[in-house]
């Protein structure tokens, strides 16, 4: 059991862990995001708190739709329409981003951050050049004339692997497959080596040799930059390949965080414990994957107790009030009343 | 022995490349691509980036036509199909698209999307058709305050879900998946893999399963094509495959896959190719 200040000091050196002096070059404080519509008020993402220090890679994994891209895009000030922040705050490297006006903002993205968006399709314009687009943020962040940007542009097309790159840097979305799309943001993503890197779900449709050669990209701009990386990702493998830190999000809220051996060997959410049993793996064969049983609650009424609670079977009479975060290692903390002693 | 369902007869298909015209290149997805689907049996297809995975899928469906070759289901060559016979393949044949977002209509509701191919094959009335969208929409885990949702209010997961329903609405003979989970986290994607091996056993759905995922393919691929650069470069039972692979690519994809353990990071993998 531990006592109080047993905890607070588990938590300094949690800060500690991660980092001792600088300020985190990503923090989210709090931050809540809401949607109002006719049917009401849902709260996507609920008071989520996280840090990605300078140099660091962390994971973000969770539930489809716990509200990872949400997050995201509302920390750029890109949000859906109908969503807006309505408590805590973002601040890149100290500096408030949901404060800063749209102006400052469209400098700082592409510039000081940048993202590697989910929907590489969708993020790409059907009717501009990939090496217009790839080459935009030289030109327009950096000054850049569009010869030297075009050169710079086929040096980072090769880098993700696109096949005969000078060649295809002058085709059209449609022209590339899937996975060529995704590589094309990824490249735009790392082409001004910012100090931090949102990614999200930036592999899914690459062959896992390719991926190995992006995930070796992203490691080598934080060597050489120091660049801090948020990773959203379903993909387990990739987070403990890649990631420091992970967080695990469910229905909008953090319920776990940890060091990656933390989380992988010792997970202590029930809900972390059953997304690591349900990967289907290629080492064996298997007769039927686990899943959790149920669906994730409706952002439009979240309960009141813990919110895995009608999915969770360690559930118990406390779990009907809401859990916070607490440190159950030095490098771990878990929101569940079964870390709690009596 | 049961005739196949699908082959896939010599089939190559090449795009103009781009660039100044002397040394221009054809992009050659396809090269001579044979493959044998048989009634009740899952395909997957795991490969390159590029390699003209989502190439075969489309000309299946008649989306493109080949450079040369044939695809015969139920023996007959799909692009001399009379109109009547066409009608039925389309009915018979759906498919889950690698990008779910380009697939819906901004503007139709999930319901009103799902409901479509329901209400243009003329099936049912409008209160059996919303039953129908009700329990299809259950199956693949969205729960029914999701029929008046549009597109852009679902996330990227939610929307391949609904893609995924939309798919078997009408209770395909033949499901060509291109890449169905890949935006699903683990829980969801078993049960939707587990979904999918349900209808198969149960409807004798038969299915071509595209993914990058080797375990997902491992799970429910009954045969496994693996391509690189528009060719099928190996071929055989799935668990063949998987525990002793042949061609030098298949053994390289299998040494890539990240494992879900941090202690056995690999050192990365050489950037001089
Ligand atoms: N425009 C919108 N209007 C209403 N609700 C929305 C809108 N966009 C997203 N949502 C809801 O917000 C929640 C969080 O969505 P978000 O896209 O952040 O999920 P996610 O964690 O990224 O999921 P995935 O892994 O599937 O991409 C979901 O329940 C989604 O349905
Ligand atoms: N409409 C098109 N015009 C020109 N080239 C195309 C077109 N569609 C595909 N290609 C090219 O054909 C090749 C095969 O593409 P395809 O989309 O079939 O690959 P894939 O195996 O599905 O890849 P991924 O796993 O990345 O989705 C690629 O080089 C692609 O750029
Ligand atoms: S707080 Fe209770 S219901 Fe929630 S995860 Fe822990 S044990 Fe399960
Ligand atoms: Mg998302
Ligand atoms: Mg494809």
């Amino acid at each position: 059991m531990i006592t109080a200040e047993q905890e607070e000091l588990m938590r300094e050196q949690i800060r500690h862990h991660r980092c001792s002096d600088r300020s985190p070059t990503l923090e989210f404080d709090s931050l809540t995001v809401e949607f109002k519509s006719r049917r009401g008020t849902a709260r996507v993402v609920d008071r989520v708190s996280l840090q990605v220090w300078p140099g660091e890679i962390v994971g973000l994994i969770g539930e489809s739709g716990s509200g990872k891209t949400i997050s995201a895009m509302s920390a750029l000030g890109l949000a859906p329409r109908g969503a807006s922040v309505t408590e805590g705050d973002v601040r890149l490297s100290g500096e408030s981003l949901i404060s800063m006006s749209e102006a400052d903002l469209r400098k700082v993205r592409g510039d000081r951050l940048s993202l590697i968006p989910q929907d590489a399709m969708r993020a790409l314009n059907p009717v501009l050049r990939i090496d217009k687009q790839v080459g935009e943020p030289y030109v327009i962040h950096r000054g850049s004339n569009w010869s030297s940007a075009r050169s710079r542009v086929v040096d980072l097309l090769a880098d993700v692997h696109i096949p005969s790159p000078a060649d295809r840097s002058v085709e059209y979305p449609h022209q590339y497959s899937g996975g060529m799309q995704q590589r094309a943001m990824i490249a735009m993503g790392l082409a001004l080596e910012p100090e931090l890197l949102i990614a999200d779900e930036p592999t899914t449709a690459l062959d896992v040799t390719v991926q190995a050669q992006v995930l070796q990209l992203l490691r080598e701009i934080r060597e050489n930059h120091g660049t801090a990386i948020l990773f959203i990702t379903h993909d387990l493998g990739v987070i403990a390949e890649l990631c420091d830190w992970v967080y695990v999000i469910y229905a909008g809220a953090i319920m776990e965080q940890g060091s990656v051996e933390q989380i992988f060997d010792h997970p202590r959410h029930p809900y972390t414990d059953a997304l690591l049993k349900s990967t289907p793996t290629v080492h064996t064969v298997q007769d039927e994957l686990m899943s959790i049983p149920g669906q994730i609650p409706s952002p439009f009424s979240l309960p009141s107790g813990c919110r895995f609670a009608d999915r969770c079977d360690r559930r118990f009479d406390k779990c009907s009030k809401e859990p916070s975060m607490h440190a159950v290692s030095p490098d771990h903390m878990a929101r569940c009343w079964l870390e709690v002693g009596e | 022995m049961t005739s196949p369902l699908v082959e896939v007869q010599s089939l190559s298909k090449s795009f103009t490349g781009s660039g100044p015209f002397w040394r221009r290149r054809d992009v050659r997805a396809l090269v001579n691509v044979d493959l044998e689907i048989r009634a009740g049996e899952t395909v997957g297809i795991v490969g390159e980036s590029g390699s003209g995975k989502s190439t075969l899928l489309r000309i299946i469906l008649r989306l493109m036509r080949p450079t040369s070759g044939r695809v015969l289901i139920e023996g007959h060559d799909i692009n001399l199909l009379a109109r009547r016979d066409l009608r039925l393949m389309r009915r018979s044949v759906q498919a889950v698209f690698q990008d779910p977002t380009a697939s819906f209509n901004p503007r139709q509701s999930i319901g009103a999307a799902l409901a479509a191919p329901l209400e243009v094959h003329g099936v049912g009335n409008s209160v059996s058709r919303a039953e129908k969208v009700q329990e299809t929409l259950d199956l693949v885990g969205l729960n029914g305050s999701f029929v008046e949702r549009y597109p852009h209010q679902l996330s990227g997961g939610q929307r391949q879900r609904a893609s995924i329903a939309r798919a078997i609405m009408l209770r395909p003979k033949l499901l060509l998946a291109d890449e169905p989970t890949s935006a699903l986290d683990v829980s969801v994607q078993a049960q939707i893999l587990n979904l999918f091996k349900k209808t198969k056993s149960e409807l004798g759905l038969t299915c071509l399963f595209v993914s990058h995922n080797l375990g997902v393919i491992r799970y429910v691929s009954d045969k496994v094509a693996v391509m690189y650069q528009g060719q099928i470069v190996e071929w055989g039972d799935s668990e063949a495959v998987f525990s002793n692979p042949r061609h030098e690519y298949t053994q390289t994809l299998l040494a890539a896959v990240p494992e879900a353990n941090p202690h056995n990071r690999s050192k990365g993998p050489s950037l001089v190719s």
